[in-house]
């Protein structure tokens, strides 16, 4: 372990001159600073509370390389696996990233009108950082771990997104990450701030362009100011040898909504961190996920709600199906502070564990310091229902279809949240070519 | 505030009865810990040497191991260094009969309304008593009706001198010595607790019972108990706590060891009712025990009853490990905190055999500054084909300042197995207290009545005049509470 981190902190420093913004002291201390608290901290292990069921060592027994400059020579494979990659008739603005790198070229900066600015984060470091630096100022200490230190240490870009008040994104906004394989270490810090009653579509998609192991470890702060509404959605179809850990930190103003849909397919490690805090009365979050896995696939869900705030209202809905070897670990964690009063909160999560050799491993969680609250959390693991079995066997349907369909029905409850009808249709393609492929191989 | 409320505040104000120290000549070792003092515990209790030998191996480990902090709970760390690990009521010879015990010692326990005297308890319910006061077991009742049915009911001490093969085979079997900090301390410095032996196919006559009580000031109490229900036999077991008042926190480490061999059942439960300590939090017991039973045989069954509503600090995991096939485990408890209380209790189930079927209802009533965690894991493991498993975690918020936490594991590797846990938090609601005031019930009696309901799924698994005990001692606990 000490190697690794050593690996990571000398690879810091051959970058840290042309890390953008370097020359701001602010900038230079704020990393620093990250690093030695990566340094102090390492890669977490089993034995953090937070990662008792899902082991980094994959990740650490590996030495992933900040790739550099993307050469024009590549521009035509780039744009080829972009198209190979678009959803059928998915109408949205696109922003393309290879292996966490802002591609300006491939991306719609622009055509969004006056109400939105989307900037790489590398840009306005090195511009006007001053505009920024009050996100960065927000500590999260108490939520931080070696990944996150290591992606605020030294990510190289991202994107700024920032929509101006009341206004309203007509299409989706798309955040495209291809990886290129090749133990490349993908880490984009993005910035999403929706300023009074503004409203916005905003989708994280991750797809592998070529195979070889990639490790993606990104970090997107999303910021709502009051009255304003984001939908969020996390796609991860990576191929096999992908490693992600994704955070994603929310912060709400009062009245404002967020609702994020975590879709997971792909890679094979996957960690993803979803911090909403709601610090302002009357906000309201929604949650739902999705993930279905098999082979040797390793999904960790971590969510944490945070009601700061009287009179909001949190809903979550976590819904897995495991096959093969695959193990899903879901932690959902809502904490209802001392002043939040009248608090609404509900979480649930559901797994089908379809293979002997499948194991699921859950831990919902509250903490609630305020007495007028509504909470409640449940948690069912189990299989196929024999009796359903039976019944659609009856009717002439085979063994299967049957099982096909009553998957499907019972992921059904998060895949009817994706508001997006070519999306869903892309993800229901997928997702029953994937159940169709895993039952050939049992 | 509301005339109301003022009233009920008043009634906060209640003392802890059972909060009195009984002046009785004692013999106590001075304050500290080490490789002597263990040895001088085994020579006053004249253990065969397999014992010293265990205890001094579980204090080697102990030295190794550091206090846990995973739960949710803040106190300021405890220094084993000021406690006193043994303090016995000074006796000269052994008791024959109830006539030779010292007249103060059987008072308290008048005092505190356990029946220790056999006659009088024959005309009332039959419950086989053994009171254990200090470090030391001072009477056991209705040995001669138990013997009668082969059944042993003695002190840890005794069974060791008398049944020494019986003990050696199961103790340390279910919680070993190197298991969790406190139980490796326990292991090292146990002092006392009670020993049951249900032979194959007996169903136990009565119900046993053990009492416990500190009186002594700056000691710990240790004590270990040890129930073995062989084949086809039943066993109902009852424990009580009770402490004097005292400003400084004193420290009690059990151990239950639980085991249930083919076909067994045993029921086991608590009405916990240590000294909570004052409405600012000052003195109390911490309460950290370690108790767990196992499933050895086909079809045993182990059913853990609690009611918590002492003690300054609990940790607690009453635990079943399901190994045999087509085994049961329960765990029922109702968990209370007032004042500045905390409680982090729950279960552990874990499913070996196939068939094991686990339920687990836990019902959390925070109020004042209380602080209480549900957490609790439940584990299937490969071979566990069509394990079951229902949960149920309640919790009831009374006051702005109090907290209520859930923190269930579980952790499925068989797909047979099926799963479940609810757990939900609130508080009384408003509509339910105007429905009862609007028929004229007292906001006070409203709340007693709602909370009573609350917890009446655990409740009804007590045996009868506990759960009697169990409820009044909640809305003692509770009154004033309600605002």
């Amino acid at each position: 372990m000490i190697d690794i981190t050593e690996h990571y902190t000398q690879q810091y420093h051959s970058l840290a001159e042309n890390l953008p913004g370097n020359g701001v002291e602010w900038i230079k201390t704020y990393r620093n600073n990250r690093l030695s608290r990566f340094q102090e901290a390492g890669f977490p292990t089993t034995r953090d509370e937070d990662w008792r069921y899902t082991t980094v060592r994959p990740i650490t027994n590996k030495k992933f390389t900040s790739i550099g400059d993307i050469q024009v020579d590549r521009y035509a494979l780039i744009s080829s696996k972009v198209a190979e990659h678009s959803v059928m008739d998915f109408d949205s603005y696109q922003l393309v990233f290879v292996d966490g790198v802002l591609m300006t070229d491939f991306s719609e900066l622009t055509a969004l009108g006056d109400g939105v600015q989307i900037n790489s984060i590398a840009d306005v470091l090195r511009q006007r950082p001053e505009s920024i630096q009050t996100y960065f100022d927000i500590d999260h200490a108490e939520e931080s771990n070696g990944f996150t230190e290591l992606n605020r240490a030294f990510s190289k870009d991202g994107a700024v997104i920032e929509l101006q008040a009341g206004v309203c994104l007509e299409k989706p906004l798309e955040l495209l990450f291809l990886s290129f394989g090749d133990e490349a270490l993908a880490q984009s810090r993005n910035l999403i701030v929706a300023h009074e009653g503004s409203k916005a579509t905003i989708i994280e998609r991750y797809v592998s362009a070529e195979t070889g192991y990639s490790l993606t470890n990104n970090l997107s702060e999303v910021v709502l100011d009051k009255k304003s509404e984001i939908d969020y959605y996390l796609v991860q179809t990576q191929s096999r040898d992908a490693y992600q850990v994704s955070g994603i930190w929310v912060t709400q103003a009062s009245d404002s909504r967020f609702s994020c849909r975590t879709i997971t397919l792909g890679g094979i490690l996957v960690r993803n961190e979803i911090k909403i805090r709601m610090l302002g009365e009357g906000a309201h979050c929604d949650m739902f996920g999705l993930y279905s896995l098999s082979g040797k696939q390793h999904v960790d869900n971590h969510t944490t709600v945070v009601h700061g705030a009287p009179n909001c209202t949190s809903n979550e809905l976590y819904k897995g199906v495991l096959n093969q070897r695959s193990r899903g670990v879901f932690h959902g964690r809502i904490k209802v502070e001392q002043d939040a009063q009248k608090t609404d909160a509900k979480q649930s999560n559901n797994t089908l564990l379809l293979s002997r050799d499948a194991e699921i491993d859950t831990k919902p969680q509250l903490e609630i310091y305020a007495d007028d609250v509504k909470c409640s959390h449940g948690a069912t693991i189990g299989q196929m229902d024999e009796v359903s079995l039976f019944y659609l066997r009856s009717r002439g349907i085979d063994e299967s279809d049957a099982r096909s369909l009553l998957t499907f029905a019972f992921v059904n409850d998060v895949l009817r949240e994706v508001g997006i009808d070519s999306l869903k249709e892309s993800l229901e393609s997928i997702l029953s070519s994937q159940l169709i492929s895993d039952r050939q191989t049992v | 505030m509301t005339s109301t409320e003022k009233d009920l505040t008043s009634l906060v104000q209640r003392e802890y009865k059972e909060g009195f120290v009984t002046d009785i000549d004692a013999d106590t070792l001075p304050a500290g810990l080490n490789e002597d003092v263990i040895r001088v515990i085994s020579a006053k209790k004249e253990e065969p040497d397999f014992l010293l030998e265990w205890r001094l191996e579980s204090y080697r480990r102990w030295l190794e191991m550091d206090a846990p902090e995973w739960a949710h709970l803040h106190y300021a760390p405890i220094d084993l260094q000021e406690i006193s690990y043994y303090s016995a009521p000074k006796q000269k010879v052994l008791l024959d009969s109830l006539d030779d015990v010292d007249p103060r010692l059987l008072e308290t326990y008048e005092k505190l309304g356990i029946p220790i005297d056999e006659q009088k308890a024959l005309a009332g319910v039959k419950v086989a008593v053994d009171a254990v006061f200090d470090s030391v077991s001072v009477v056991t009742t209705f040995k001669k009706t138990l013997s009668e049915a082969g059944v042993i009911f003695c002190p840890l001490s005794e069974a060791v001198k008398d049944y020494p093969e019986l003990v050696s085979k199961y103790l340390g079997t279910v919680v070993p010595t190197s298991d969790n900090y406190y139980s490796a301390l326990n292991s090292a410095v146990f002092s006392e607790g009670s020993f049951v032996y249900i032979p194959k196919g007996v169903r136990c006559p009565m119900e046993l019972s053990t009492y416990f009580r500190i009186n002594a000031m700056n000691t710990g109490q240790f004590e270990r108990t040890l129930i073995v229900a062989d084949e086809d036999s039943y066993v109902s077991y009852l424990e009580g706590c009770t402490a004097p008042m005292r400003d400084e926190n004193q420290l009690h480490a059990a151990v239950v060891e639980l085991v249930a061999m083919k076909g067994a059942e045993i029921k086991y439960s608590t009405v916990q009712n240590w000294y909570p300590g004052d409405e600012n939090g000052v003195g109390g017991i911490y309460n950290f025990v370690t108790k767990r039973g196992v499933c050895k045989g086909e079809g045993a069954k182990i059913s853990w009853t609690q009611v918590e509503t002492g003690s300054a600090i609990t940790w607690k995991y009453p635990s079943v490990v399901l190994e045999g096939d087509n085994s049961i485990g329960e765990f029922y408890s109702v968990a209370l905190t007032n004042n500045c209380q905390q409680a982090d209790t729950g279960t552990k189930m874990v499913h070996i055999g196939k068939n094991s079927k686990s339920t687990i209802i836990s019902k959390g009533i925070s109020a004042g500054r209380g602080q209480n965690s549900y957490r609790g894991l439940v584990k299937v493991l490969k071979g566990a084909e069509n394990a079951r498993n229902y949960s149920q975690c309640d919790s009831l918020l009374m006051g702005d300042k109090c907290g209520a936490h859930t923190f269930p594991y579980m952790e499925v590797k068989n797909p047979t197995a099926m799963v479940e846990h609810e757990a939900t938090t609130s508080r009384i609601g408003e509509d339910q207290l105007f429905y009862c005031r609007q028929r004229g019930m007292s906001e006070e009696d409203a709340v007693s009545m709602i909370v009573n309901g609350f917890c009446k799924e655990v409740f009804k698994e007590l045996p009868m005049e506990f759960a009697v005990e169990a409820q009044k001692l909640l809305s003692i606990s509770l009154e004033g509470s309600v605002g």
